[in-house]
């Protein structure tokens, strides 16, 4: 979308902010807090009539969401593998686990 | 092809609540621990959301609180979010979409931050606020 189109649309670029708030308190705080920010200025620029600034925070704040999420699904991935791979010593080795 | 990984959600998302009503996050070990407190030992703004959603399977809203303070805020504010362009448009109402507000971003960073900072004060009243 170009930025004429932006200014005709009326409506301000997808912020994002479910998607922070909710990666911020399931797994990865810092880097949502990082997609919070870039929320607030896709907001900002959008009242102030930078329509393309607030298409660039957009971006970035999808990007940082998702890198939030991926980050947050990798550590979840790596401890479903180790407590397998403990489950699996516990069954081998005949402890109660 | 969308609307199977729409179902595949679906179906994933309801797998996670049945687990997180049968299973409390407080006493079994399978459940990923958050990295931010293994590491650091303080608590950040998330800590508790596991036991917290346990908690409101079971519809145990004082657990939900002591475990995660803003967790009920955060909830309802995304209940919101997905529920007004619904009513509006059967009831005609006309809420408005709160998170294009130009602040609401910088209102939830605020708490967000002051919630981390003030968790891990070891006095009271912030001392009920980590979790368990």
């Amino acid at each position: 979308m170009n930025e004429q189109q932006l200014q005709q649309s009326q409506t301000p670029p997808s912020n994002y902010l479910v998607f922070a708030i909710l990666t911020t308190i399931f797994c990865c705080q810092i880097l949502g807090i990082v997609s919070i920010v870039f929320a607030a200025l896709v907001n900002s620029r959008w009242n102030s009539g930078d329509f393309q600034g607030a298409l660039d925070a957009s971006r970035n704040a999808k990007l940082w969401a998702w890198i939030a999420f991926g980050s947050g699904f990798v550590v979840v991935i790596i401890f479903a593998i180790l407590a397998f791979f403990g489950a699996l010593a516990g069954i081998l080795g005949g402890i109660d686990f | 092809m969308k609307k199977i990984i729409n179902i595949g959600l679906l179906i994933g998302f309801i797998g996670l609540a049945v687990l997180f009503f049968v299973l409390d996050p407080a006493k079994h070990n399978i459940f990923p621990r958050c990295l931010f407190n293994s590491i650091t030992g303080y608590y950040c703004p998330g800590c508790g959301s596991q036991r917290a959603i346990h908690s409101l399977l079971h519809l145990d809203f004082a657990g939900v609180v002591s475990y995660n303070f803003l967790f009920i805020p955060a909830f309802l504010l995304i209940v919101y979010h997905y529920l007004h362009p619904i009513l509006n448009r059967f009831l005609n109402w006309k809420l408005p979409n709160i998170f294009y507000f130009k602040s609401t971003p910088w209102i939830i960073f605020g708490f967000v931050i002051a919630f981390w900072i003030l968790r891990n004060l070891p006095f009271f009243p912030f001392s009920v606020l980590p979790p368990g």
